[in-house]
């Protein structure tokens, strides 16, 4: 376990030192958006779902290096495992997101005019939807980022945009029939999750919750793993 | 448990689409330097990558320090110094981020070694690395490969971008990290005089298969050009030389068994020593007409 936590301290840094320029373009970019956004929005949860979105994807682009650079058959040839390189690039992530969402909180808490309560952002629901929106694009899109670089990210988010342009095809044909099964497939998931909530006590509903998005994070992480362990360098 | 030798490949394969490496064998024992040799395409680099577990294999068997690359590849690793033909690491960084990159990842990273290897290979910490030229990246990278105790030295074409001066030296470096017989080094180059300077086994591989794995002194010792007069060849059978070149007047051949060719050509011909370049060009080349 100790030798685990040492790789991902190394994968962390080396991808803290290699990414600094960027970090540091991204991090000035985000404060100066939060500064504006927390002054703009009042809604907490449309800001949350906004926020992490932006958060998951600018975490995700610059891991793409190895790739631009060449230097992937480099790293084939150090004592790492394929396995501590593709965990090294998760744990940078969640530790990019954690880092962004601290400065969001610390903006929402700081700046003038705030409409935001920063102690509200760090409610345990609120963290839980949080942390769903990025496990939910981050899983999607770092094993296509490890497998294809940055062309899997651009592959991805086409291909959510062409789904998305089939469905309104689909709904429009079918005169909202698709449409209105959607949105009531949407109604029943969060239905469902509202009477979990209430069968389940609090704590332990956010524990399940917790549960399943490492479980969901673990998968991702596995199917990344068996992508980049195919790759001959 | 470790075996005979440091690095044991056996009938190893790889198929790729229009190339396939096919059943490639050779020991290299430990404190000895292979040279592995052949033409551009052969199968050299594939060779190394199988070996350091960066690709992976159809078939065979590869043992190094007695372990597979391909389960224990990252132990492997950490033992093996590799100097790729044309060294990739982080352009935006200096070289002394870079070095400090890689240190972390060897527990047996000698940090005393890589300064002083960096001040006699003149490379200056704080330039980044993508502002370096081609001998100078290589220099680096020979650094880092020899700055971490490694028991096997994996070398791809690295002298090929180096001056004469550095080359020779770079050669007397080599030399000294088997000193105490420890270490081995696999070198895969086209300069031949390299390798018959300091290689004690020489393996040659062509369209991916290999051609010979002798030691160096045994294939000088029984190789050897033979320069006669075409009329000879009339009787001698179609395969009896390894390689021939006929010429307007004469011709000039390759023979694997030096003192079968004496035996039964005698003075009529003249029987001089072979070198490597003269055995890739005969071995891997077919038979020409001037």
């Amino acid at each position: 376990m100790t030798e685990l936590i040492r790789r991902d301290w190394i994968a962390l840094r080396r991808d803290l030192i290699l990414h600094r320029r960027t970090l540091v373009l991204v991090a000035l970019i985000y404060t100066a958006f939060q500064a504006w956004f927390v002054t703009d929005i009042s809604s907490t949860t449309a800001w949350l779902v906004l926020n992490c979105i932006y958060m998951a994807v600018l975490t995700v682009v610059p891991l793409s290096i190895d790739e631009k650079t060449g230097t992937l058959p480099w790293l084939c040839t150090l004592p790492v495992t394929r396995a501590d390189l593709v965990r090294g690039r998760y744990v940078t992530a969640w530790a990019l997101v954690v880092g962004l969402y601290t400065v969001a909180v610390g903006l929402a808490a700081f700046v003038p005019g705030s409409q935001l309560s920063a102690l509200s952002l760090l409610e345990p629901d609120r963290l839980l939807l949080a942390a769903g929106i990025v496990t939910f694009i981050v899983a999607l899109l770092l094993p296509f980022t490890i497998r294809f670089g940055f062309m899997g990210v651009l592959l991805t988010l086409v291909a959510a945009q062409v789904l998305g342009g089939v469905m309104l095809v689909v709904v429009k044909i079918t005169g909202g029939g698709v449409g209105g099964g959607i949105a009531s497939t949407i109604g029943g998931l969060r239905h469902g999750i509202l009477v979990l909530r209430e069968t389940l006590s609090v704590p332990v509903f956010q524990l399940a919750l917790l549960a399943l998005l490492v479980l969901i994070n673990w998968a991702s992480y596995r199917a990344s793993v068996a992508l980049f362990r195919r790759r001959d360098f | 448990m470790e075996t005979s030798g440091i690095l044991e490949v056996r009938d190893l394969c790889k198929r790729y689409p229009g190339f396939q490496l096919s059943d490639v064998s050779f020991t290299l024992p430990r404190g000895y330097i292979m040279g592995l040799i052949g033409p551009n395409g052969a199968g050299k680099t594939t060779t190394l990558k199988l070996i350091l577990g960066a690709v992976h294999r159809d078939g065979g068997t590869i043992q190094a320090f007695g372990l597979d690359p391909a389960r224990e590849g990252a132990a492997v690793r950490s033992r093996i110094g590799f100097v790729h033909d044309e060294p990739r690491f982080y352009r935006q960084l200096t070289l002394a981020q870079n070095a400090a990159l890689v240190a972390r990842l060897y527990r047996t990273w000698d940090d005393d070694e890589f300064r002083r290897l960096a001040v006699a290979f003149e490379l200056s910490m704080d330039k980044r690395f993508g502002d370096l030229s081609h001998g100078n990246k290589t220099k680096f990278a020979l650094a880092l490969a020899l700055s971490h105790k490694a028991e096997l030295v994996v070398l791809d074409e690295p002298t090929s971008g180096l001056d004469p001066v550095f080359r020779r030296d770079l050669l007397d470096t080599l030399t000294e990290l088997l000193q105490d017989e420890r270490a081995s080094i696999l070198f895969s180059t086209h300069i031949t005089s390299d390798l018959e300077r300091i290689a004690d086994y020489i393996t040659l591989i062509q369209d991916g298969r290999i051609v010979f794995s002798q030691a160096k002194d045994e294939i000088l010792e029984r190789w050897a050009l033979v320069k006669g007069g075409l009329d000879q060849l009339e009787s001698l059978p179609p395969d009896f030389f390894r390689g021939l070149h006929r010429g307007a007047h004469g011709f000039e051949a390759l023979t694997d068994d030096a003192a079968a060719t004496r035996q039964r050509l005698g003075d009529s011909v003249v029987i001089d020593r072979a070198t490597l370049d003269d055995v890739v060009f005969y071995t891997t080349g077919s038979e020409s007409d001037a």
